[in-house]
C-alpha cells in the first residue's frame, strides 16, 4: 500500500557497525547498504551526514581519566569512512570523521574543554552538512564503510587493548560507529547535472628525529595520487581541513596510564609543531612559505574555507615539516628525549558535478 | 508524492533559465566555473513575492505574502541578479542555514527591545507576563527576531526544563498549551556558550540569587507584530522540584519602516512533548547483574500535533534530555553524554509515513551540535507526529562500574521533543 507522504517529507536513514578494539586496528566494516537505501518511490535529497561514535560498554574510555594532560580524545581521529552513492564515489578512499565534520564543532568533537573532574564519556558526534543536497533516485543507496585506523595512533593505551588492564574484569572494549543521512523527499524533477559532495584526505606520518633540542626537521610530501582529482569532472574545492595528532614515547611504558599517544587534535596546543606548504599543478603557490599548520587554517575550526576548481588530473601538492617540540610542551610521563610521531590530517572538502542518466 | 491536500501548498521554484540543449556544459557546470553563480535567475511562475538565496526553492502558501521589504519584491518573470554567496557560506543550502542567522530582509529599521517579568513562580504555579510592557508601542509594525527567556532562582540549579510557556499573537496561538522552554529551539555551538546554555551558575557573595539561565528562540521568519500588537505570554512551573523560579520574557527586533499594510503574515507554531522520567539509578550494570528493563514511551496523537485550522510548515524537530536526581537538582544535556547510547528514538506521522523507520540514538537524530534537525514538511490540521522513545541499558550494560561508580548523581532522564514551524494567517 502506498503511504501518502507529506510535502517535503523528512527522511532519516541510519546504520551502525560495532568495532572491537582489542582485535587491533586496520579493520574495515561495511554498513548495511539496505538501511541507507532510498526505498521510497521518489527522489530523496540528502542534506547532511551525521556520525556518532560511542564506546560500548562505557568502560572502554575509562583509561582517559588516567591521562594527566588531556582527559578526552577524538574518535574522529581513529575512525574514517569511505562513502559513495550507488554510482558516484563521494570520498577518495577513507576520510577521517574529524575531517568531514563541520568546522564550527571543533570544541564539540574534541570535548576539549571538559574538566578532568568529569567522568569522560567519549561518545563523539560529527556533522557534515552538504553544500547542495545529494539526490538519490529510487532504489539508489549509500554505500559506506568505516575503518579503524590500521597504524596511525594505534594502539593508544594498554587499557584499551587489554581488557584485564584497567579496570580489571571480564569486559571487552568496543566502539559503535553510526552513520546517518538526513534529508527529505524531493518533489521536483532532477536537473541534468547534480552537485555531489566530495572529499579526500592525506595522512602523512612524520617520524621522530631526536630529542627535544633537535633542530632536524622531519618532512613528508604528497605522492602521485594524493590530493589529485581522478574524477572525470572538475572538483569544486570548498575548504581545507587540518588537524594534528601526536604520539609520545612514555618514560615508563609499564606505568599505569602511561601516555602512548594523544588522539586529540593538538593543533591548538602544539601550534608550531608542523609547517606546511600547498601549491597547485600549474606551479602556483597557494601557501608558498612554510606556514604553521595552525596558521594555515583557522586554529579554532581547523578549517580554511576558499573556493577554487581542481580540474581532472590536477593536484594540490603539499608538504609538511615537523619542528622540534620544546620539552615544556611534552605531556606528563612522556620521554622528552624522543620527539613524538606526528600525524597531520589534511583534507580537502568540496563538490563534484555528476550527470544524471536518463 | 504529494497527495491532493499537500498539492495546495504552493511551491515557487526559482530556476535557472532553461538551457539550450547540446550547446556546451550545463548551466550548473558553467555556474561552477564562473564564480559559482548563475548569470540570471527567473521566477518560474506567478506566486507570492519572495527573495531567496541562489538555487533555493521557496515554499509558501498561495495566499501568503512573504515577509519581504518592498524593494525586494520580485515580480513574476522578472530577471534578478543572483544572490552572492560568500566563500565557505552555507547559505545556499536548503535547510542548512545557521540556526540563528540574521534576518537579512530586515536589515533596515530601528532596533527595539521589550522586557517584562512574570515574577517568581512556585511549583505548579501559572503566571502571566505583563502585556503592557510587551506591546508594540509605535505606529509601525515590528518584526521580532528573537524571543528570550531569562530564568533565575535562589537555588543552585535552574533549568529551562522546569518551566513551560504559552504564547499567543493576538488571536493566533504560537504554542499549543505550555511548551517546554527546553525544546522550543535548537542550540548552536553549545560548548562555546554562544546560545542556550541550560544553566549558568552564578557565584554570589551571599546574595540570594544562585543561578540564572538564558534561553533564546529565533523563530524562522520572525514574528510580525502590528502596531499596538502584543505577544501575550504565560509561564507555568511544571512542579518537577520545589524551587521557585523567576521568569522574565523579552523580545528584540526591528521597527519596520513601512506602514502596516499587511493583511496576512506568518505566525510560528510550537509544540513539545516530554516523557515521564526514567530512572537509571540504582541498577547494577555489571555483567550478570543487569536488572534494568528496556522500556518504550510514545507521544500521543495530541502532543506533537497540529492543533490549528491551518496547515503548518514544520521547520525543525528538537530533542533535549532533561536529567534530574532526588535532590531537586537538574542537569542539562550539554556537556553530558552519560546516556548517549541508552536512549533511542523513532519517528512517524499520522499518515503512517516513517520519518525514521528504525530506532536510532537520540543524540544522533537530535545531533549533539544543535539538538535538532531541520525539516521542511507540512502537517495538515489534526495531523501529528508520533515519537517512540526506547530506554535501554545501552553501553552501560557490561560496565564494571556499577551503582554510582560510573553514574553521577543525575540519573533520571526525561527526553523532551519539540516541533517548530509556522503557518500563514490573515490579520
Amino acid at each position: 500500500m502506498r503511504i501518502p507522504v507529506h510535502k517535503n517529507s523528512p527522511v532519516v536513514l541510519r546504520a551502525m557497525k560495532s568495532f572491537k578494539l582489542n582485535t587491533g586496528g586496520g579493520i574495515t566494516l561495511d554498513f548495511d547498504s539496505f538501511q541507507l537505501s532510498n526505498t521510497y518511490d521518489t527522489v530523496v535529497d540528502i542534506e547532511e551526514f551525521r556520525f556518532f561514535v560511542t564506546p560500548n560498554p562505557l568502560n572502554a574510555v575509562k583509561y582517559s581519566a588516567n591521562n594527566g594532560l588531556w582527559t578526552q580524545f577524538d574518535f574522529g581521529a581513529l575512525f574514517s569512512v569511505k562513502i559513495g552513492s550507488t554510482k558516484v564515489p563521494i570520498t577518495e578512499e577513507f576520510v577521517h570523521l574529524r575531517s568531514l565534520a563541520e568546522p564550527k564543532q571543533w570544541n564539540l568533537n574534541c570535548n576539549y574543554d571538559l574538566s578532568a573532574s568529569q567522568i569522560p564519556y567519549n561518545s563523539t558526534f560529527y556533522s557534515w552538512k552538504l553544500r547542495k543536497p545529494m539526490s538519490m533516485r529510487p532504489g539508489d543507496g549509500i554505500r559506506a564503510s568505516a575503518q579503524l585506523d590500521p597504524s596511525v595512533l594505534w594502539p593508544v593505551d594498554p587499557s584499551l587493548v587489554n581488557p584485564d588492564y584497567d579496570p580489571p574484569g571480564p569486559v571487552f572494549t568496543g566502539v559503535d560507529v553510526w552513520i546517518c543521512a538526513i534529508g527529505k523527499l524531493r518533489d521536483e524533477p532532477l536537473a541534468d547535472a547534480l552537485e555531489y559532495p566530495w572529499a579526500m584526505e592525506w595522512n602523512p606520518v612524520i617520524q621522530p628525529l631526536g630529542g627535544s633540542t633537535s633542530v632536524v626537521r622531519a618532512y613528508a610530501a604528497t605522492g602521485e595520487n594524493q590530493f589529485r582529482n581522478r574524477r572525470p569532472s572538475d572538483m569544486r574545492v570548498q575548504r581545507l581541513v587540518a588537524s594534528l595528532y601526536a604520539r609520545f614515547t612514555p618514560t615508563d611504558a609499564n606505568a599505569p596510564g602511561a601516555t602512548y599517544s594523544l588522539p586529540i587534535d593538538v593543533l591548538n596546543y602544539l601550534t608550531a609543531a608542523v609547517d606546511a606548504t600547498l601549491g597547485d599543478s600549474m606551479g602556483y603557490a597557494i601557501a608558498a612559505a612554510r606556514t604553521p599548520l595552525a596558521a594555515l587554517v583557522d586554529p579554532r575550526s581547523g578549517t580554511w574555507a576558499f573556493e577554487t576548481n581542481l580540474k581532472y588530473d590536477e593536484q594540490f601538492p603539499a608538504e609538511v615539516f615537523a619542528n622540534p617540540i620544546p620539552a615544556a610542551l611534552f605531556p606528563a610521563g612522556a620521554n622528552v628525549d624522543i620527539q613524538p610521531t606526528l600525524f597531520p590530517h589534511l583534507a580537502i572538502i568540496g563538490s563534484q558535478m555528476v550527470g544524471v542518466p536518463r | 508524492m504529494a497527495d491532493d491536500k499537500t498539492d495546495n501548498h504552493n511551491v515557487i521554484p526559482i530556476r535557472i533559465s532553461a538551457p539550450k540543449r547540446a550547446t556546451g556544459p550545463s548551466p550548473l557546470i558553467q555556474a561552477m566555473r564562473s564564480e559559482m553563480a548563475p548569470t540570471s535567475l527567473r521566477v518560474a511562475r506567478p506566486g507570492p513575492a519572495t527573495r531567496a538565496p541562489m538555487g533555493v526553492t521557496v515554499h509558501g502558501r498561495p495566499t501568503s505574502s512573504r515577509l519581504v521589504a518592498p524593494s525586494q519584491i520580485i515580480t513574476p518573470g522578472q530577471e534578478v541578479a543572483p544572490v552572492p554567496m560568500p566563500a565557505g557560506s552555507r547559505w545556499g543550502v536548503p535547510g542548512a542555514a545557521p540556526l540563528h542567522a540574521p534576518l537579512a530582509d530586515y536589515d533596515d529599521g530601528v532596533p527595539i527591545f521589550q522586557w517584562a517579568t512574570a515574577g517568581e513562580l512556585a511549583p505548579q504555579d501559572d503566571a502571566p507576563v505583563s502585556n503592557a510592557a510587551l506591546i508594540n508601542p509605535g505606529d509601525y509594525p515590528v518584526m521580532i527576531e528573537e524571543v528570550r527567556f531569562n530564568l533565575s532562582s535562589e537555588r543552585p540549579f535552574v533549568n529551562p526544563g522546569t518551566l513551560g510557556v504559552k504564547l499567543d499573537l493576538g488571536p493566533f496561538p504560537i504554542t499549543n498549551d505550555f511548551a517546554h522552554l527546553f525544546a522550543i529551539d535548537g542550540v548552536e555551538n553549545i560548548f562555546l556558550g554562544e546560545s542556550n546554555p541550560s544553566f549558568t551558575p552564578l557565584v554570589s557573595d551571599g546574595d540570594a540569587l544562585q543561578s540564572v539561565a538564558t534561553f533564546r528562540w529565533r523563530p524562522p521568519g520572525g514574528i510580525y507584530l502590528p502596531p499596538r500588537g502584543v505577544v501575550t505570554s504565560q509561564f507555568t512551573h511544571f512542579g518537577l522540584n520545589s524551587n521557585g523560579v523567576i521568569a522574565d520574557l523579552s523580545y528584540s527586533g526591528k521597527q519596520l519602516s513601512m506602514p502596516a499594510q499587511r493583511r496576512e503574515t506568518s505566525v510560528p507554531f510550537v509544540v513539545t512533548f516530554q516523557t515521564s522520567g526514567v530512572n537509571y539509578f540504582g541498577f547494577d550494570f555489571r555483567p550478570g547483574h543487569l536488572r534494568f528493563k528496556t522500556q518504550v514511551q510514545s507521544s500521543t496523537e495530541q502532543q506533537l500535533w497540529n492543533s490549528l485550522r491551518e496547515s503548518v510548515n514544520i521547520k525543525r524537530l528538537t530533542g533535549r534530555l532533561l536529567f534530574f536526581n532526588g535532590n531537586e537538582q537538574f542537569y542539562s544535556d550539554e556537556n553530558y553524554q552519560l546516556l548517549d547510547q541508552c536512549i533511542y528514538v523513532r519517528l512517524r506521522t499520522s499518515r503512517g509515513y516513517k520519518i525514521l523507520k528504525d530506532y536510532a540514538p537520540f543524540r544522533l537524530v537530535f545531533g549533539r551540535d544543535t539538538r535538532c534537525f531541520e525539516t521542511d514538511f507540512w502537517l495538515d490540521p489534526g495531523e501529528y507526529v508520533i515519537a517512540d522513545l526506547k530506554f535501554t541499558p545501552g553501553n552501560l550494560a557490561g560496565s564494571t562500574a556499577n551503582n554510582g561508580a560510573a553514574l553521577p548523581t543525575a540519573v533520571t532522564v526525561a527526553p523532551v521533543i519539540g516541533m517548530m514551524g509556522h503557518r500563514s494567517v490573515e490579520l
